[in-house]
């Protein structure tokens, strides 16, 4: 750390102290940590593409695997690069992408001058397009020497196969191909209206604001604010934020969130024995997919509902199919109605649901241990550790007389090495038990009813609805959600510098009501969230 | 930059002003030297390095030779192997030493074999695996790094990594395989080669004007970020070389000859379904191989903690190994074994494909060598000592083959460093801690 660094941080330390005091709605000043240059996910580049070019422009190709850490394919794209088999995919994605552009049915739209000739080099319209579809595909405008070199290969493509269109294809694979493009590589500038202090430029908050609220590029207003200075100042920044999180456009950016926190990416490895669950299939799981992603919407955006909510909440939309796995009837044939549970029944809640039941299970069966494992990790932010290596939990031949999961995990937990970690488990889980291994109702296993008592942290209760409550109620919950937001946002936890700043985003959510949007809004008006410090290492 | 015909400059003048390349046609008549034992140009035949895992491990009473040396009976879940017994070898006894470190349950032992450290935390890999430290030294002249198959249908099922976050990804459908290796791009070595087209040099332009802004990039990110965008610069180094090898007229192969593209295959980890899919990617990977197309390969038939299943059973492979009780009068978990003796079948499959392609005076095989590895050897209790191993072909002659080794707690990294001297990478020590190790295991040695 210099020492310009440390007098930075001594007056921000002050400036807290003085906010605590004087200004508690004012967000605390953070020191801020390192930038992130993070890959593009599978579902980023494909409405990137979308964004740019159009929703009709297919992607032929296969994605590098995202990577999780802790707990999110957001953190992880902070650590992924590009492997040799990887970039010859994303290669002939973007040759892919560039003829298709450069069609005679789409090329107008992304041209703003005419060629001298169709058949010919024409340097000047070239420049104009590179310049153009580069600032949207790097979200900044491009450097000299990066048109210029585009230009060049556009040229010479144009000369050599006689198609001023066949040379923009090869510019276009060549942005497309480019790191800055590939990458959302941020960068920090001296903050303009103060101390010294390093924050995100402009152009690196536009792309984390529309990443993180749409889960796609920068639209033109953004560029347009980041370019004008606009975004720099609170004002500016408020009003495009507002006008991000009140358009439709934020729920891509919800659903985006959600489904890398619930680890929806998994779900499509999810096989059932079809014997055993013949109504679960790979339709059924994009189903129970779409099914959680839009309650969640439902609640937290068009009904501004409280996050604990969605531990409670008894509306959920459903298809037939579906039906067919929660028991209940569906007159639409094909598409989504809503279905109303009543207080009484046996269901409600984000934990009730198929996407989850069935995720979290065996393929012939339920698994209370790796639905209580989950619900401790992310929705609690808690560890359980991996089970010790060497201990031998097959067992004798009485263990298969017994009946229910609670019975042979009792039988389990009887083993002191297992024990510790099993209580923080099962006790959770067991409480899903009315619900198999693919989330359909019962009421019994192997012909013995089952019991659903548990409890979380000292507090008991019954079934999945009792479950539902005690997380509504326990503070973890959303702390929990906070950091992991935070992390998503930031491509990183937060570091010590920030944990002031997240404390403050955990009291006003709290006064908020745990409302989810009066989070986000909070979260990304504060200068905090922009503030840089790269002296400070990424956790290894 | 000697083997290429033409460099892109000269050849797009060339064609800018209309000419015409000529390229000599290669000789189709005489492939090999009068010996059969390297090409025709003098050239060394290719050697090739592959890895073939499978999850689960084994039962060290069912499946470890008792007695070492040449003369050892083939045990219950080793016999499927019996057609092929004098061209692998069998090594039991070696050991994943975790000093210490928690057992990673399904990711130690197999991260420890390709990499001679023991993880930290699960998935971790502090160093290149074992193939990817070889194709840095031998891959570099084909036009594939190295290619992956998972037979068990999911792509994240691979071990072939440079670092924990960096995953050079499977293929997991045979038509899919087909394509990336024989389809677009695909330069048959017995064709007749046309001139250069101009796309090629096309795309080679493409790739500079990327490689341009690389120093003010590396300027402009910490040093974490920079190893990622080093990685990234390789693997745009690679596509370069591949288009240069598109380029390159090829020396003749008499073994490879292009095969038809597959259809109709199903996915999904049900046990016949992947021993299908795993057959026909194994052609295929074979036949890239005699059509020199990589010389670097890892098949997955079933990832670590195997979720290999038997239709209508309710527990896969994993499932059973750490419930099934065993089985008082056999003395083992039969539903278990099962898969273990499915996985055994396979890798002689696996075998018979590289074998019955003549190479030289031999067979495709010869000029292998691959690694059969499993990530425990009991998986009911997670063992990482003793992992079952097996080592096939004779890498052009460098390795023996038809012994048993037993390595009686030797780290499993003498495995590693044997393999990487054989495969002609310079290196005299390898592993860390306890596992550092430089003593190859010198039986396999000739």
């Amino acid at each position: 750390m210099t020492i310009s660094s440390i007098r930075v941080r001594a007056l921000v330390v002050c400036l807290g102290l003085l906010c605590v005091v004087g200004c508690s709605e004012q967000a605390p000043e953070s020191a801020g940590g390192p930038v992130a240059m993070r890959r593009l996910t599978e579902t980023q580049y494909r409405q990137t593409v979308a964004d740019i070019f159009g929703a009709d422009i297919q992607i032929f190709g296969r994605f590098e695997p995202d990577y999780r850490r802790e707990g999110l394919l957001s953190v992880g794209s902070a650590w992924s690069s590009i492997t040799a088999s990887g970039f010859e995919q994303y290669a002939a994605m973007a040759r892919g992408i560039a003829r298709q552009i450069m069609d005679a049915e789409h090329r107008s739209q992304f041209l703003s001058c005419t060629p001298v000739a169709d058949s010919a080099v024409d340097e000047a319209c070239t420049a104009n397009f590179v310049r153009n579809i580069g600032r949207k595909l790097f979200r900044r405008p491009l450097l000299d020497s990066e048109w210029q070199s585009r230009v060049e290969i556009a040229s010479q493509a144009a000369a050599s196969s006689g198609s001023f269109y066949k040379g923009l294809e090869y510019a276009v694979a060549s942005l497309m191909t480019s790191p800055e493009f590939l990458f959302r590589i941020e960068s920090a500038a001296v903050n303009p209206d103060s101390t010294g202090q390093l924050v995100l430029d402009a152009y690196s908050k536009a792309a984390r604001l529309s990443y993180l609220l749409w889960n796609t590029t920068p639209d033109e207003s953004l560029l347009k604010a980041a370019e004008s200075g606009e975004l720099d100042t609170r004002r500016g920044l408020a009003k495009q934020v507002d006008r991000l999180l009140n358009s439709p456009r934020l729920d891509a950016g919800v659903r985006a969130f959600f489904a890398d926190m619930l680890r929806f990416d998994e779900l499509d490895e999810v096989s059932k024995d079809t014997t055993i669950y013949p109504a679960f299939n790979a339709r059924l799981a994009e189903d129970a997919e779409e099914q959680t992603l839009r309650s969640i919407v439902d609640y937290l955006i068009s009904k501004d509902g409280d996050y604990r909510g969605l531990f409670v909440m008894r509306n959920l939309p459903m298809t037939r199919r579906l039906g067919v796995i929660y028991g209940v009837p569906v007159t639409v044939a094909d598409g989504w109605e809503n279905y109303e549970y009543s207080p009484q029944d046996a269901r409600a809640g984000l934990l009730s649901q198929v996407s989850f039941l069935a995720q979290h299970a065996h393929p012939g069966g339920s698994s209370p241990t790796l639905r209580g494992k989950f619900i401790r990790e992310v929705f609690m932010c808690q560890t359980v550790p991996p089970p010790p290596a060497d201990v031998d939990f097959t067992m004798d031949a009485s263990f298969d007389v017994l009946k229910t999961s609670r019975q042979r995990l009792e039988r389990h937990r009887s083993e002191p090495a297992c024990s510790g970690c099993h209580t923080l488990m099962d006790p959770i889980g067991l409480t899903l038990e009315q619900f198999d291994g693919v989330g359909a109702y019962r009421t019994r296993e192997n012909g013995e009813i089952i019991d659903v008592s548990g409890s979380l942290d000292g507090v008991d209760f019954e079934g999945a609805t009792g479950l539902g409550r005690a997380l509504y109620e326990n503070s973890a919950v959303p702390a929990c959600l906070i950091d992991t937001l935070y992390s998503y946002a930031a491509g990183r936890g937060p570091v010590s510098a920030e944990r002031e700043f997240v404390s403050y985003l955990e009291s006003n959510f709290a006064t908020s009501e745990y409302k989810f949007r009066t989070l986000l809004r909070l979260l990304v008006t504060s200068h905090a969230f922009y503030a840089i410090d790269n002296s400070v290492g990424v956790e290894k | 930059m000697k083997d290429t015909g033409f460099t892109r400059r000269r050849v797009l003048t060339g064609l800018m002003q209309g000419a015409a390349i000529s390229v000599g046609l290669p000789l189709l008549d005489v492939f090999l030297n009068g010996k059969g034992t390297a090409l025709a140009s003098g050239r060394p035949m290719p050697q090739r390095f592959g890895t073939w895992f499978w999850g689960c491990g084994m039962t060290p009473s069912r499946w470890n030779p008792l007695v070492e040396g040449s003369d050892y009976v083939l045990t219950p879940e080793l016999e499927f192997l019996a057609r092929h017994r004098s061209d692998i070898n069998i090594m039991s006894g070696f050991s994943a030493l975790l000093d210490g470190r928690p057992n990673q349950v399904h990711s130690s032992g197999v991260i420890s074999t390709l990499t001679g450290n023991a993880p930290t935390a699960e998935g971790e890999f502090v160093s290149p695996s074992l193939d990817v430290v070889i194709s840095d030294a031998i891959g570099a002249g084909t036009r594939f790094r190295s290619l992956e198959i998972a037979a068990d249908g999911d792509g994240r099922h691979s071990y072939s990594r440079r670092n924990t976050s960096s995953i050079n990804m499977a293929e997991v459908s045979p038509i899919e395989l087909y394509k990336r290796i024989f389809g677009v791009g695909f330069q048959d070595p017995n064709g007749v080669m046309t001139a250069p087209d101009p796309d090629v040099l096309l795309r080679q332009s493409v790739l500079s004007a990327v490689k341009e802004d690389r120093e003010r990039l590396l300027k402009r990110v910490g040093s974490h970020d920079r190893h990622r965008l080093d990685e990234y610069f390789t693997s745009v180094r690679q596509a370069e070389q591949q288009l240069e090898i598109m380029l390159r007229p090829s020396e003749p192969l008499a073994a490879c000859s292009v095969p038809i593209q597959p259809s109709g295959v199903d996915a999904g980890t049900e046990i016949e379904t992947v021993a299908a899919n795993h057959r026909i990617m194994s052609q295929l990977l074979a036949m890239a191989l005699a059509c020199d197309q990589t010389r670097v390969f890892n098949v997955v038939f079933s990832y670590g903690a195997s979720s290999l299943r038997r239709a209508g059973d309710n527990m896969a492979h994993h499932e059973l190994t750490h419930q099934e009780p065993d089985d008082l009068s056999l003395g083992y978990q039969p539903k278990a074994t099962y898969f273990v003796e499915r996985s055994m079948m396979a890798w002689a499959d696996f075998l018979d494909v590289l074998k019955g392609i003549p190479e030289g005076d031999g067979t495709l095989l010869d000029n292998c060598l691959v690694l059969a590895h499993s990530e425990t050897s009991l998986a009911k209790t997670h063992d990482v000592n003793g992992l079952p191993l097996m080592l096939a072909g004779r890498a052009g002659g460098r390795v023996r083959q038809g012994i048993h080794v037993m390595g009686r707690g030797d780290p499993v990294s003498r495995v590693g460093l044997t393999i990487q001297q054989a495969m002609g990478v310079p290196i005299e020590k390898w592993g860390t801690r306890s596992m550092a190790t430089s003593r190859p295991v010198s039986e396999l040695l000739t």
